[in-house]
């Protein structure tokens, strides 16, 4: 079955289950997967951290709850967590100048997204992060595959 | 703790609709001239939407390519503005442009861009002076920057931003008839949390004055 994520949503599952998301920019794709258990979760990830905001209707909206949430719904699906793995994709900066250093919501939701994980002691074993370009993304839960699509269907395996 | 903004009004709205009115006028003459043609302005449109309905609104799929250009407002109201075309318009507007640089053109699509940048600095400059003159409220926009790519990649930074915090975006919808062919062109006007009451309130006082004068 193929599985849609949308801004701010999450979802996990497992082979031979395909999770997408499309139109990445700032945005932040994060997946974490078991290959034991073939089970795997994918969230897209709109703003580094929850602390500074109010209440929220879609549960990874921000990195740290979006961590979360996928690190419980794996918990769930009873996955060891030494066995874990992550992979990042997206976070650019679209508009911008070619002298200036990527300083947007992008790179900010990419640090945080790193420093939760490294907390977590999940390794990164697959990024495609930065620059000024916009991704969807194809997480194979067979395999763990993680496939970034860009525009004129140029495709790369992270 | 600070009330929640209020959402747009329909009196509120048919003032922009007024705004708009005249502001093409003007947007029409302009762009006859950057395109050496005749330029039909149909009457603009406004749409209020919220923020995750702007995506879908414009194209219907969040990874359908499009032409983006964003300027950042600066001034009494800050926020960004952005004109959105799709990529068949962009094909038709490089016909056109290639007509007036009679083919003198190393890079088509990059020539393109450059004419929807130029495009796009006329029609904020038209509307933003439009709402100048009659809500006295001095905004001015930064230099264009024109992309291709998915439509939700290129809005998503600025609609995180605001998405929670303003209740709405301001869409308004432009259509030209240029030699027989139409173009649509999509502007949005995105407030920042603290300029969105001020520009709300003063459409509101505008309407006011004009229908009682």
């Amino acid at each position: 079955m193929i599985l849609e994520v949308s801004m701010g949503g999450g979802i996990i599952s497992r082979s031979p289950d395909i999770i997408l998301s499309r139109g990445l920019g700032s945005c932040v794709a994060v997946t974490i997967y078991d290959s034991r258990n073939k089970t795997g979760g994918l969230s897209h990830i709109m703003m580094p951290d929850s602390l500074r905001h109010a209440s929220c209707d879609v549960p990874c909206r921000y990195a740290d709850t979006a961590i979360a949430y996928l690190l419980e719904g794996l918990e769930a699906e009873s996955v060891e967590k030494k066995s874990l793995v992550a992979k990042i994709v997206g976070g650019a900066q679209m508009f911008k100048k070619p002298d200036q250093i990527n300083t947007g919501i992008g790179a900010q939701n990419i640090a945080a997204v790193k420093i939760l994980l490294q907390q977590e002691k999940i390794p990164v074993v697959g990024e495609d992060t930065g620059g000024c370009v916009g991704r969807s993304v194809e997480f194979d839960l067979e395999y763990g595959k993680l496939t970034v699509i860009m525009l004129g269907g140029i495709r790369r395996s992270v | 703790m600070k009330a929640k903004a209020q959402k747009i009004t329909d009196e509120q709205l048919d003032f922009i609709r007024e705004l708009l009115n005249i502001g093409a006028g003007n947007a029409a003459g302009a762009l006859e001239q950057v395109l050496q043609c005749k330029v039909e302005l149909c009457m603009p449109k406004v749409k209020i939407l919220r923020a995750h309905e702007v995506a879908p609104y414009l194209t219907g799929s969040p990874a359908v390519p499009v032409i983006g250009v964003r300027m950042d407002l600066v001034g009494d109201v800050t926020g960004a503005l952005f004109v959105i075309l799709s990529q068949d318009d962009l094909e038709k507007i490089s016909v056109l442009i290639k007509n007036v640089s009679h083919g003198e053109m190393s890079n088509k699509e990059t020539y393109a861009l450059h004419a929807i940048a130029e495009i796009s600095n006329i029609l904020a400059g038209v509307y933003l002076t439009a709402i100048h003159d009659f809500c006295s409220l001095s905004i001015y926009h930064t230099i264009p920057l024109a992309v291709i790519d998915m439509i939700q990649s290129i809005l998503d930074e600025t609609l995180v931003e605001v998405c929670g915090t303003i209740p709405d975006i301001f869409v308004f919808v432009n259509e030209f008839g240029i030699k027989h062919q139409s173009f649509k062109i999509y502007m949005l006007l995105i407030p920042t949390p603290g300029s969105f009451d001020a520009l709300a309130g003063s459409f509101q006082a505008a309407g006011r004055s004009i229908h009682h004068s």
